[in-house]
């Protein structure tokens, strides 16, 4: 699947500092379509400020990121315009926050939540953009009868769908999805990761998945990297890591999973 | 002692023209002016009154219109204070002698030239601001032109109520460039800005901001490509003249809810009836 194929994001030798704090250390990584890459690792070890950085919205210390454009191929994201990475964040590039209801508009229809990438690419045809807004609400296992409701009348796992349909509505060739699962109960848990894995294969998607939840990474990643203290401290094959981990952190990790 | 030619001082003026041409240079986007404290309230003209002021000389012939009607109050003040502090400059209720005319909701139903201009009275002059109440976050959205927000507005009225139901102060895009909000004209005088050839300007004086239109310049309405813009007219003829391509007042007669529409534009109405 890698060979031929040109990475959807490359990054090297990422550094990140809060004022005198560096948050991220010296992170390297590579990412191809298709690929799915989980970050793991305890609260304040940088994960979402590494996400961020990927996505645009923090500019790195040092180092540099690559990421994939529908024009032109892997561009450094530092040298983008305010513009283009605005365009390039609302449409080939998605992002699923943790609280949806930051995401979301919730003073809009649930279908116009869902179409609003649509039309940010331009579609003007309501009777479309209607269809297309029902195709993802049932895509995302969502009640169609819902479609004109205001988002204030969903449950916490429909909101976090909802949010996955409006992002994956343009079809985003990169994704980022920060804890899209934690505060959800186990079984909706299960079905929206389940969704997830289904769409993201359908449509070969590069996704970085942070997550501290363990089960998360092993059912949906193939490959995950173990942050601590804004370092990468060990990087491998989703299994490889979790069965066999090398880092002292990794095996604490491993071994602190309550057994269900 | 007597005030300067059209209240304010000369330098005043001048600042006001000056952001005026930049308004002009870039049509439809919002430009900040020191707005000034004028003798009336804000929300009754003082951003109106302003731009008159600057561009006003002692040749021009002044028409004030309130909601179409030269005889309303704020229109008859208007008026008055030119008359007075512009050492009795000519006001007309005529639109085809005015060479200004200073607007609040309407424009006439007479069309207008190129030697002449519109003043628009301006409350709101960001479109954006009933969606994104950040000032700093719609500058944003103006310069990267991204009004993906006023279509959601779109596809959620005709969700909810079958049609795009905004009446008056309709967005529209100008020069295939900004969005701007006409002032609260209704949405039935959005056409008569599209290609007009006369200068169009917009005062807000509350908020600060001047914006223009220039000469034959194109104003589209937002819509979908199945939900073309389509501003509601009343069903009855004028009342009083008989027009049937005019903007109507609905207007109560008795306590029994007895009803008649007749034209809002007043010099429009009058003449022809007489006619």
């Amino acid at each position: 699947m890698q060979v031929n194929t040109q990475p959807a994001l490359m990054v090297r030798d990422l550094h990140f500092q809060y004022g005198k704090q560096p948050v991220v250390r010296n992170v390297s990584m590579e990412l191809y379509p298709g690929e799915i890459l989980a970050i793991v690792g305890e609260s304040g070890s940088g994960k979402s400020t590494l996400l961020n950085l990927l996505y645009g919205s923090l500019s790195p210390t040092q180092g540099a990121i690559q990421a994939s454009t529908p024009d032109l191929g892997l561009r450094p994201v530092s040298a983008l315009s305010r513009q283009a990475l605005r365009h390039l964040q609302r449409t080939a590039w998605g992002f699923v926050c943790q609280n949806p209801r930051d995401a979301l508009r919730m003073e809009i229809s649930a279908g116009g939540n869902i179409v609003e990438r649509r039309m940010i690419m331009g579609l003007r045809h309501y009777g479309q953009l209607r269809e297309e807004a029902l195709y993802w609400l049932q895509k995302v296992e969502i009640d169609p009868t819902r479609l004109d409701d205001l988002p204030e009348t969903f449950s916490g796992g429909m909101l976090q769908r909802l949010q996955i349909a409006r992002t994956l509505i343009s079809q985003p060739a990169l994704l980022y999805l920060d804890e899209p699962t934690s505060g959800l109960d186990v079984s909706v848990q299960a079905a929206l990761l389940d969704l997830l894995r289904k769409l993201v294969i359908a449509e070969n998607m590069a996704v970085v998945l942070v997550t501290h939840d363990l089960a998360v990474a092993r059912l949906l990643a193939q490959r995950i990297a173990v942050m601590r203290q804004g370092e990468i401290i060990e990087e491998g094959l989703a299994d490889q890591v979790l069965d066999d981990p090398q880092h002292p952190y990794t095996q604490l990790l491993v071994s602190s999973v309550l057994p269900a | 002692m007597p005030y300067n030619f059209a209240y304010l001082d000369e330098n005043s003026k001048r600042a006001i023209r000056r952001s005026l041409l930049k308004a002009v240079a870039i049509p439809g986007h919002q430009i900040a002016f020191a707005s000034r404290e004028m003798p009336l309230p804000y929300g009754w003209g003082t951003g109106g009154i302003q731009v008159t002021a600057a561009i006003i000389g002692k040749d021009d012939i002044l028409k004030v219109i309130d909601q179409g009607a030269d005889d309303t109050t704020n229109a008859v003040s208007i008026r008055h204070f030119f008359q007075s502090v512009a050492g009795g400059i000519a006001t007309t209720t005529d639109t085809q002698q005015a060479s200004i005319i200073q607007t609040r909701h309407r424009i006439p139903e007479t069309a207008l030239r190129a030697d002449q201009i519109i003043v628009y009275q301006v409350p709101m002059p960001e479109p954006l601001f009933k969606l994104e109440p950040r000032r700093t976050e719609t500058r944003i959205l103006h310069a990267m032109a991204d009004y993906s927000l006023m279509y959601l507005q779109l596809y959620d009225h005709i969700t909810r109520y079958g049609r795009v139901a905004i009446g008056y102060d309709y967005p529209v895009m100008v020069h295939d460039r900004y969005l701007m909000s006409p002032s609260p004209i209704p949405a039935f005088d959005v056409p008569k800005m599209h290609m007009n050839p006369a200068l169009q300007l917009f005062g807000a004086g509350r908020e600060k901001r001047l914006y223009a239109v220039p000469p034959y310049t194109r104003v589209v309405p937002l819509a979908f490509e199945d939900y073309p813009f389509t501003p509601l007219q009343a069903q009855a003829p004028c009342a009083l003249c008989g027009s049937t391509s005019s903007y109507k007042d609905e207007i109560i007669l008795d306590d029994s809810g007895k009803r008649q529409f007749v034209c809002s534009d007043t010099d429009y109405c009058g003449k022809t009836s007489c006619k």
